[in-house]
């Protein structure tokens, strides 16, 4: 049964279109960075060229926002370690008075839909007077970061025996030296990958920025305004492109560091 | 450091307490702060005449949400589309899962994964972008509705009120491909990490007791994947409520919940109504994740 | 400490270790109360059932962890692992991972990293539960003679009687988070003091003491003190189990019901139906308390 010489046609077939559907845009967008045509989708394009890359390049606001949003992916990324590593590290104690509270809090930012998280941040900066800058943006960021490092941590935490904790501290290490020594290694790796998670999803974010950003421009949302000029349009799928290679090397990297355990399910945006 | 650390042990609260507060007083004041001080400010309403926010607590702006025609439209719209989606996504995700969880092995499994996980990955916005150009007009698929001799079936489709539009880049049947596309990982890889959870032996006791393959799948297996199923439905349904980019970037004129929560807040000015719009999509999902709760769909997540 | 599982062995052990702190009473340590210190402040290791080893260090740099949290330097450390390795009969696999060895060498490189911190007294909890038979035999008097050369105190949980009276100096029976016994192995088995040791340990026929000429409400008559003979009380045999040196027999009785006899094989034994007299000496009969 479970072998891939015997799949039946029909899954072949269904399962091979699904997939074809997964990337079909993706090439797309890089048919359209070459074209020489500037205002239309015209397909087949008209002729092909290279130098939307060097006006793409040539963008002194492109660089800016993908300044901001490298910044901004370091700084909700960093936060997020630390305090997805510490939840983590709380649950993984024994049961507790309102842990399952926590785990239901845990998993609010990403099951309520972003737009909701947006408004919501908007309002309270606004109630606090804080004007929209680079750290409400990160402020935003984090909140979700949180929630895909502390998915990864706590998966790999799972698959330690707490006996492991209690032969360390039965060797006589204390419990500082037992995190630095047994816990801290353990969960090294997955706390690597989902950082690395966490700054391709903020690299990315737009739904709640849009809120919280005010008149900075990450690269989304440089990228959302250029969607609305009537012109020089193949320099959006230069960029496209670009943000594209820059999300794909963090995700492979954290796939290549949880293979072959089963943490690789906390992948999932 | 010795000190610290037998402190730490004779009071394992006070070491529980020392890594929960940070995060606590982040997500518990940042996130569910925020979250109460929207849902104080959909109390609020704005005065008709002068357009000022009064700050009392009234039921006024949820009045206005729900007597006001365009606005029940506007939910309704919402709410049929993430439907349509969720399950558009549960018919196109199923085969790729259940290839990917009973029929890859070592290298081919890597590759399905990996295969779901990059385009879930790449850049939101590029995505629909992609699709913007795919859809146009002049775009691909008319192109190839023009190759295989089908424009009449496109135009056609184009040409179905409710659905149809100009292209399909500018109707709701293009807002509908998007969506779906957007949201397919998320119904893959749920339904995936149920199925892997079936063992094996049954289907093999199954066969064994004498059901055909089709009897084992819609006996066993779909029933044991199902909680998977309302896992991945939950972010698509979630996802398309809360989206206010897509429709605007393909779509027919008409607007979402999400549009709607993001224009009044912004141009319009009208934050309580905007607190009130977005109040629709929170109580969906606090009723659909009550009866996914009870469907046993959290473990799958 | 034996007993059968949820007895409250491994929480007495655990208890020693320092990973459960009493909720009243003392744990007493070479006369000194332990029960405050936290589990790295004891003089005490333990063997873990799942051996516990840490899958990120080698095999050196497991047993060698004690000595590091100590502060010893790495020459220093390194050398007593590998002294230790040796005494556990184990040299060789060093810098391997516990992830590359088998079962039993798991057993000695969790034994090798307790035993190089020199602790007052080694707990075992179910160590060999794990191995197969044939190990399991013959790690029982591998750790029996480790145990005589280091003189040093070994607390051993386990589950299988057998065990507990091939190895121990002194056994403590639970029973329902209770310690219905303590005692050296032949005096456990010889003169239990209650029913359930008298049951747990060995095979028992637990009978009315007042049909049996004590005053007691009940009491043990070990199978293997019945004898076959002219004379005694009537008994037909409902069963034989060939057990290989020994024979065992079930025997029904007018007065007594039931009884379980063992005999040695090369004996003339009955077969099945067979009426036959059967006897004891009256010494034979140990008068049962009713323990908890």
């Amino acid at each position: 049964m479970r072998s891939e010489t015997k799949t039946p046609l029909g899954l072949r077939l269904t399962s091979g279109a699904g997939l074809l559907f997964l990337h079909f845009p993706i090439a797309i967008i890089a048919l359209y960075a070459f074209t020489t045509e500037d205002r239309t989708y015209q397909f087949p394009p008209p002729g092909l060229t290279l130098r939307w890359f060097a006006s793409a390049f040539a963008r002194s606001d492109m660089w800016q926002a993908l300044w901001l949003s490298l910044r901004v992916g370091a700084l909700a990324t960093l936060l997020a370690l630390l305090l997805g590593t510490m939840v983590a590290a709380a649950m993984f104690r024994r049961g507790f008075y309102g842990k399952d509270a926590l785990t239901l809090l845990l998993t609010l930012p990403i099951a309520l839909p972003g737009i909701i998280t947006g408004i919501a941040l908007l309002s309270s900066i606004k109630l606090a007077g804080l004007t929209p800058s680079m750290l409400t943006i990160v402020l935003g960021h984090a909140t979700f970061c949180i929630v895909i490092v502390y998915n990864n941590v706590v998966a790999r935490l799972r698959r330690l025996p707490y006996s492991m904790v209690e032969a360390s501290l039965d060797l006589g290490a204390d419990p500082l030296q037992t995190f630095r020594l047994v816990v801290f290694p353990h969960m090294a790796t997955s706390l690597l990958a989902g950082g690395l998670l966490a700054f391709a999803l903020s690299f990315d974010e737009i739904i709640v920025t849009l809120f919280t950003a005010g008149t900075e421009q990450t690269l989304p949302i440089w990228f959302y305004a250029e969607l609305f000029r009537p012109r020089e349009r193949p320099i959006t799928n230069v960029v496209a492109l670009l943000v594209i290679a820059v999300t794909t090397v963090p995700i492979l990297l954290a796939y290549r560091l949880t293979r072959g355990s089963d943490d690789v399910a906390g992948l999932g945006k | 450091m010795r000190a610290i650390g037998r402190a730490l042990y004779a009071h394992p609260r006070i070491w529980l307490a020392v890594l929960l507060v940070p995060p606590l007083v982040w997500l518990g004041v940042v996130y569910l702060g925020s979250l109460a001080a929207l849902l104080v400010q959909s109390l609020f309403h704005i005065d008709d005449f002068s357009g000022v926010i009064v700050r009392e607590p009234s039921l006024a702006t949820y009045r206005q949400l729900v007597t006001t025609p365009a606005n029940i439209d506007i939910i309704v719209r919402t709410l049929m589309m993430a439907m349509a989606v969720t399950l558009a996504c549960a018919l196109v995700a199923y085969p790729i899962a259940y290839r990917a969880a009973f029929f890859a092995r070592g290298r081919s499994k890597a590759f399905f994964y990996l295969a779901v996980m990059l385009p879930m990955w790449a850049s939101y916005l590029v995505k629909v972008y992609a699709w913007r150009q795919v859809l146009a007009r002049e775009g691909i698929m008319t192109w190839f509705a023009d190759v295989l001799h089908l424009r009449w079936a496109l135009d056609g489709v184009l040409g179905l009120p409710a659905i149809g539009g100009p292209s399909l880049s500018a109707s709701q049947l293009g807002t509908f491909i998007v969506f779906t596309y957007m949201w397919l990982p998320y119904m893959i890889l749920p339904i995936q990490a149920a199925l892997e959870r079936v063992p094996s032996h049954l289907l093999s006791a199954s066969a064994d007791l004498g059901a055909r393959p089709h009897q084992t799948f819609l006996r066993i297996v779909l029933p044991l994947s199902l909680p998977g199923v309302i896992a991945g439905s939950i972010f698509t349904f979630s996802l398309t409520l809360g989206d206010y980019i897509i429709p605007g970037l393909v779509g027919a004129p008409g607007y979402f919940i999400g549009m709607m929560v993001y224009l009044q807040q912004g141009t319009a000015g009208n934050i309580p109504l905007a607190a009130a719009f977005s109040v629709v999509p929170m109580v969906i999902i606090a009723l659909y994740l009550a009866f996914a709760r009870r469907a046993g769909a959290f473990d799958a997540l | 400490m034996l007993g059968p599982s949820g007895s409250g062995k491994t929480t007495s052990l655990r208890l020693i270790a320092g990973f459960e702190t009493p909720d009243s009473g003392s744990v007493a340590l070479f006369g000194k109360d332990v029960a405050k210190l936290p589990p790295y402040e004891r003089d005490v290791n333990t063997v873990f059932q799942d051996y516990a080893l840490f899958p990120h260090l080698s095999v050196v740099d497991n047993i060698a962890y004690g000595l590091r949290v100590k502060g010893v330097g790495k020459t220093e450390r390194r050398k007593r692992a590998l002294a230790m390795l040796e005494i556990v009969r184990l040299s060789g696999v060093e810098d391997r991972k516990p992830a590359a060895l088998s079962g039993g060498q798991r057993q000695r490189v969790a034994l090798a990293r307790a035993l190089v911190n020199e602790p007052k007294v080694l707990l075992l909890d179910e160590p060999l539960g794990a191995l197969d038979l044939k190990l399991r035999e013959e790690m029982q008097s591998e750790l029996k003679a480790l145990q005589k050369r280091l003189g040093l105190t070994f607390v051993y949980v386990t589950h299988d009687q057998g065990e507990a009276l091939s190895m121990s100096d002194r056994v403590a029976v639970f029973s329902k988070g209770r310690l219905e016994q303590v005692d050296a192995p032949r005096e456990l088995y010889r003169t239990p003091r209650t029913r359930f040791v008298a049951s747990f340990v060995g095979v028992a026929n637990i009978l009315d003491g007042a049909k049996l000429g004590v005053s007691a409400k009940a009491a043990l008559l070990r199978p293997e003190s019945i004898a076959i003979g002219d004379a005694g009380i009537a008994a037909r045999v409902a069963d034989v189990q060939f057990q290989g040196p020994l024979t065992r027999f079930e025997m029904d009785t007018e007065a007594l019901g039931r009884l379980v006899v063992i005999l040695p094989s090369h004996e003339r034994l009955p077969a099945t139906g067979a009426s036959v007299h059967l006897r004891w000496d009256a010494g034979a009969v140990v008068p049962l308390g009713d323990g908890a």
